[in-house]
């Protein structure tokens, strides 16, 4: 397992190289000049030629992906063009957010997701699940830039029962996180739905009631247990929706996380921090990836056999 | 042949009701069992036997199944009437039961030890631990050792899978165990070997058996006593030996034509002519009578009553009711094997 984990890790590599060279070649080749960006009210001529040679801009573009290769790998990657911050420090200072955000609304999307999806199953064709299914299908279809803007009118506008944003603890959490974890929430319970119907008619769910078990113990031991693989699925991926999705709420609620900087990054060509952004993204998924891997082994013991037999 | 009914089905009614369609799976059958017995029920697929050993649990898939009347009396108490919580009690403790296919029967996420401990644990006041040492053991009684406790279904063959739900299912030293084929799924030097431990573990437990099967050989292996089922009715039922050696149903006698013997020539096979009737739209009468050689205007008409043949020998058949004119027909219907 250590060994396979390991693996995968390695698989990063060229991964992120091949991530990398894609995103510079397209910021090289999109139009406009980062120069101009950079100097803004104090551009002449002769500064533009100056700070084109100091940015090393004027090099071939094989040396300067190298270069920026080079020093990425020594933790380097850059001072971005408009703030003239250490790129790094750009995005430790707003990364913490955008994967706080996306975890709390992963976490709000599996947890009421399994519950509700778990109860539709198991009251299949009641009232309960018809109404699970509707809200569902309104959960998939609304946008959430506006159920964010219902949260704030509602609950922070309205009510005040949580800040709207203002960025402090776990209350301004909250409502963000809805509204990012909505559409996530429907299409968790529609997979658990139709995952957990699908395990509830085996043989060895019919066993396990045969033993004199609760039926809740029946379906969550039992049928719930052996459903999980299309869920960790889905979930791994609506995790990566998460992360980088966050945009339109992070605007919303004015969250100080990389969604809003990466847009920022690509109108104002700031090529250094469109990279980093781009591979740290690339790498989550990567690691998502994994961890969805994880657990299917954690989950399924015939999975976990083929790990340890193929040695992978 | 004083001993108490253990179990006592009456008029048990179970139908499948789909959209379209209503399928008599069981249809007003009755059946009993006395502590210590083993009852073989046999039957061709589709006649309703794994839908009434379902019933007895109340394990019958819903939708689309529907126990519609009868009662299952066991030690006393009708099951069918019984709160979840004395149902729960049953299941598993009193009753177990064996499915017909051992491959998708367990759990493949739990280790099958885990799966023996789990029904220990519900039902004996033990501790975790003590439930796991027990599983042990019954792993052991029939023949897996020990050490294969942490393993997995998909790391067991069907036969040794078989032998893991067997475990489970004595367990607890219940009083009746449903076996619904247990071999069907088996090569037959397994099935033999499973069959033989069956014997086995009846024999040192006492247990009650109901024994589904579609081989009559089995039969005569395991059981005292005989339930021939066609279309979701017994036809006939008595000892082993009043069923096989005086067969009086005349599907009870095309069942044992159609079995090969070594002596007998293929070409001289016999096997019942006709299909099974068709479950959403069952003959009027006798439902045997479309198959049935000995057909008259009559069984077509008339719904055949249990009739007494002889010691605790009952068939279902207006023949041996007498509604049919019997010089015609008797000389054939009493072929003996
Ligand atoms: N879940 C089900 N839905 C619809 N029909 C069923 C279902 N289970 C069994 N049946 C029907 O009920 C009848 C009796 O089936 P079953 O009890 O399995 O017979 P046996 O065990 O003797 O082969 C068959 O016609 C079968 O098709
Ligand atoms: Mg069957």
């Amino acid at each position: 397992m250590h060994k396979f984990i390991l693996r995968r890790l390695a698989m990063l590599i060229p991964v992120l190289l091949g991530v990398s060279f894609i995103v510079f070649s397209i910021m090289d080749l999109t139009p406009g000049d980062p120069v101009e960006m950079y100097l803004g009210d104090n551009y002449t001529p002769e500064a533009h030629a100056e700070m084109t040679k100091e940015l090393g801009l004027d090099k071939p573009f094989i040396v300067r992906y190298l270069s920026y290769i080079g020093n990425a790998v020594q933790g380097d990657f850059g001072i971005s063009y408009s703030t003239k911050q250490p790129v790094l420090d750009e995005i430790l200072a707003r990364f913490p957010n955008t994967l706080v955000l996306a975890i709390a609304a992963l976490i709000f999307a599996i947890v009421v997701g399994i519950i509700l999806g778990t109860i539709s199953a198991a009251k299949q064709n009641s009232i309960f699940d018809s109404m699970s299914t509707f809200t569902a299908l309104i959960g998939v279809s609304m946008p959430n830039f506006w159920f964010g803007l219902m949260l704030i009118i509602i609950f922070a506008a309205g009510l005040g029962w949580f800040p709207s944003s203002e960025f402090s603890g776990v209350k301004s959490l909250v409502l963000p996180a809805i509204a990012l974890g909505t559409n996530s929430l429907a299409i968790i319970t529609r997979m658990t739905r139709s995952s957990l119907l699908e395990t509830i008619r085996q043989d060895y769910v019919r066993t396990a009631r045969a033993k004199g078990l609760k039926e809740y113990k029946v379906i969550i031991k039992h049928a719930l247990r052996n459903a999980m693989i299309p869920i960790i699925t889905i979930s791994g991926l609506q995790f990566g929706f998460l992360i980088s999705g966050a945009v339109v709420i992070e605007t919303v609620f004015s969250w100080p996380g990389i969604g809003r900087l990466l847009v920022e990054a690509i109108q104002l060509k700031d090529t250094p921090i469109v990279l980093s952004l781009v591979l740290i993204k690339a790498g989550m998924f990567t690691v998502i990836n994994l961890g969805t891997d994880i657990m299917y082994a954690f989950f399924d013991p015939r999975i976990r056999a083929q790990y340890k037999a193929k040695r992978v | 042949m004083n001993r108490s009914k253990l179990l006592e089905i009456k008029d048990l009614t179970v139908e499948y009701r789909t959209d379209d369609e209503i399928v008599y799976a069981v249809n007003s059958l009755n059946l009993s069992l006395h502590s210590g017995e083993s009852l073989g029920l046999v039957g061709e697929t589709g006649a309703g036997k794994s839908t009434t050993a379902l019933s007895i649990l109340q394990l019958v898939a819903d939708p689309p199944g529907k126990i519609t009347s009868g009662e299952i009396l066991f030690e006393g108490d009708d099951l069918l009437k019984a709160k979840r919580d004395f149902l729960r009690h049953i299941r598993g403790n009193k009753i177990s039961m064996i499915f017909q296919d051992p491959m998708t029967s367990l759990n493949p996420v739990y280790s099958v030890g885990d799966q023996i401990a789990e029904v220990i644990y519900l039902h004996e006041k033990c501790s975790k631990a003590e439930a796991q040492q027990k599983a042990a053991d019954m792993l052991e009684m029939v023949g897996i050792p020990k050490d294969r406790y942490d393993e997995f279904p998909h790391q067991f063959s069907g036969g040794m899978k078989q032998r893991v739900v067997i475990a489970m299912s004595i367990a607890c030293s219940p009083k009746l165990i449903l076996a619904d084929e247990p071999t069907t799924a088996l090569d037959v030097t397994i099935q033999a070997q499973v069959l033989e431990l069956m014997n086995d573990l009846k024999v040192k437990l006492n247990t009650s058996l109901l024994l589904i099967t579609h081989d009559l050989g089995v039969v005569a292996q395991v059981c005292d006593r005989v339930a021939i089922m066609y279309a979701g009715e017994i036809v006939e039922t008595g000892t082993v030996e009043e069923v096989f050696e005086h067969p009086k149903h005349p599907y009870t006698i095309g069942l044992f034509r159609s079995i090969p013997t070594l002596d007998e020539k293929v070409d001289r096979l016999k096997p019942i002519t006709g299909q099974m009737p068709d479950p959403t739209n069952l003959p009027s009468g006798c439902k045997f009578h479309p198959r049935c050689p000995h057909m008259n205007e009559v069984c077509t008409k008339m719904k055949p009553a249990m009739t007494n043949v002889a010691g605790t020998h009952i068939v279902k058949c207006l023949i041996h009711e007498g509604k049919l004119d019997p010089t015609e027909i008797m000389e054939e219907v009493n072929y003996v094997r």
